[in-house]
């Protein structure tokens, strides 16, 4: 309601402003996507560390858990650790993971990359793949361990096989959606500077996708991973997967608490490395993280 | 003749966007074409560019007829289009590099169109690093370099700040004056239009056809002071007087 009189009463000094003002509060912790004080973020990350692994580590003293075995304190997961570096089993374990990870995820960009750039670029590429991918996507990878054992033995190739083709429905989707987001004005602005379309494709779209890659890269290596442990569970004679795997024999808790956080610090690793890929190479986009 | 759009008209699907559209644009003019929002002043310019073909009629630039794109009509779009990941220089030379010309040749066009923008001294700075405007005489810069028969501006101060856009408009009429290139522009500024064209074109909406072609008289020589004379604002008034007329029938065309 609009108050008839309120020119008069504001005049004579008689006014009362509205008493449903309503006024934004300040806080610390709460402000919607913007940063905390530095000295609160450090804490925050520390702690977020440091509070789990009080926790485990008190689980574990208190003697909750019977029989004790079965949880493990930190040191002698860590005691552990070293143990099987020392022994060289940890590193070479490492090493084969790894190179399967890499492997599979570069054979699976390999396909990925070109496919994903022709479906995202032509309609033709769209309208010819989609519906085959949109089908093939949703059949989990993990799936088709038994079929690549079968087909390709129980060397390397099937475990490469599998983070191939897991990785591969990912990256050509983020690949094509990517090209997308590209500015259909970039794209005409290079025709009329007289590019023809396989400069657009080489020279725009490609280094325009870049980002787009290793953010992809950067989310999928994280399947990458899942999937090379559950390859080395089914089968494999070394790798992380397998080591743990081994473990459950001899009830070896400790072996698998290791591994799994050597899993946990590795990807975290790659991750960070490519953070700081992305922003060290791909300063030019406007929003690089 | 530099542009001659010959009876062209452009439907999209039973909507009509242009309607029988004719007009010419001669060797090394400045023109404007003006039009209130629905006139597909956009798609007029879109198609003499290549990017969009005609329902029926043509577009000749220069006798031959418009069939694609092409370096002949460089263009120049409202939203910025750099490429990000090239430094300025190599945006100025994306379209020398494209046709295969050595770097050599392709710095010293670089080196002279920068100078021509004033943008010299940003030669190896991001696109992401500059303002708005800076960005817009890249653009230009990028699309001389190619030495076009024609420079097609597609509302190119549109997204710029009112400072900012009187600067461009100073700043793009030394340019056509030194290069003596030939300039198609869109825009729905009117002010603007008077100001920088030898001659403007006034569409009428939805369908847009030409409604007037209108020869603008002021000094030969314009520079801001212009716009405070008596016969700029005369000359202004009658185009704002037609494009008000076409507004009225346009939102009348909603509400019925």
């Amino acid at each position: 309601m609009v108050d008839p009189y309120a020119k008069h009463l504001r005049r004579w000094g008689l006014w009362n402003p509205p008493d449903d003002v309503v006024t934004l509060k300040r806080s610390t912790f709460w402000n919607i996507r913007e940063e905390l004080p530095k000295p609160l973020t450090i804490g925050l990350l520390v702690a977020s560390i440091a509070v789990p692994l009080a926790i485990w580590w008190a689980i574990a003293t208190a003697g909750i858990v019977q029989p004790e075995v079965l949880m493990p304190p930190p040191a002698q997961v860590w005691a552990k650790g070293v143990e099987l570096w020392q022994k060289g089993i940890l590193p070479e374990d490492i090493r084969y993971s790894l190179f399967r990870v890499l492997a599979g995820y570069a054979i699976g960009l390999a396909f990925a990359l070109p496919l994903g750039i022709f479906m995202g670029t032509f309609a033709t590429g769209r309208w010819a793949f989609e519906p085959l991918i949109g089908l093939l996507r949703y059949m989990p990878a993990p799936a088709f361990t038994p079929l690549f054992l079968v087909y390709l033995g129980l060397g390397e190739a099937p475990k490469i096989a599998l983070i191939a083709l897991g990785t591969f429905f990912f990256n050509t989707l983020m690949v094509m959606d990517g090209v997308k987001f590209i500015s259909k004005d970039l794209i005409d602005t290079s025709y009329t500077l007289g590019a023809n379309r396989k400069q657009v494709v080489a020279q725009v779209i490609l280094p325009a996708l870049f980002p787009t890659i290793v953010d992809a890269t950067r989310i999928n290596l994280a399947a990458a991973w899942n999937l090379v442990i559950v390859a080395e569970l089914l089968s494999a004679e070394q790798g992380l997967g397998k080591r743990i795997a081994l473990a459950q024999r001899f009830l070896g808790i400790d072996q698998m608490f290791a591994c799994l956080i050597v899993i946990g610090v590795i990807g975290l690793s790659f991750d960070l490395a490519l953070r700081a890929l992305l922003r060290f190479t791909c300063s030019w986009a406007e929003d690089a993280r | 003749m530099s542009v001659v759009v010959d009876r062209v008209t452009r439907k999209f699907g039973s909507f009509t966007a242009l309607d029988t559209i004719s007009l010419t644009v001669d060797e090394g003019e400045l023109v404007c074409v003006v039009g209130a929002s629905g006139s597909g002043k956009s798609t007029l310019l879109r198609i003499v560019a290549g990017l969009d073909l005609p329902t029926s009629g043509e577009v000749r630039a220069n006798g031959a007829r418009v069939n694609g794109p092409g370096s002949d009509r460089g263009m120049v779009f409202q939203t910025y289009t750099l490429y990000p990941w090239m430094t300025v220089a190599a945006n100025v030379g994306f379209g020398l590099k494209l046709k295969g010309y050595p770097l050599a040749f392709r710095e010293e066009r670089i080196a002279y169109y920068l100078d021509v923008v004033g943008l010299s001294e940003f030669a190896t700075a991001m696109p992401k690093q500059l303002s708005g405007g800076m960005k817009q005489r890249v653009a230009i810069a990028r699309a001389l370099a190619n030495q076009p028969q024609v420079l097609l501006m597609d509302e190119p101060f549109g997204a710029l700040d009112v400072q900012t856009k009187e600067v461009m408009q100073e700043f793009l009429l030394d340019v056509w004056r030194r290069t003596g290139t030939t300039i198609l522009m869109i825009t729905h500024d009117v002010e603007e239009a008077v100001f920088l064209s030898q001659r403007i074109y006034v569409l009428t909406s939805s369908p847009g056809t030409v409604k007037t072609e209108k020869k603008i008289v002021l000094p030969e020589s314009r520079t801001y002071s212009v716009k405070q004379m008596p016969s700029f604002q005369q000359q202004k008034e009658e185009i704002f007087d037609l494009l008000r007329e076409e507004q009225r029938k346009a939102m009348q065309g909603i509400t019925v």
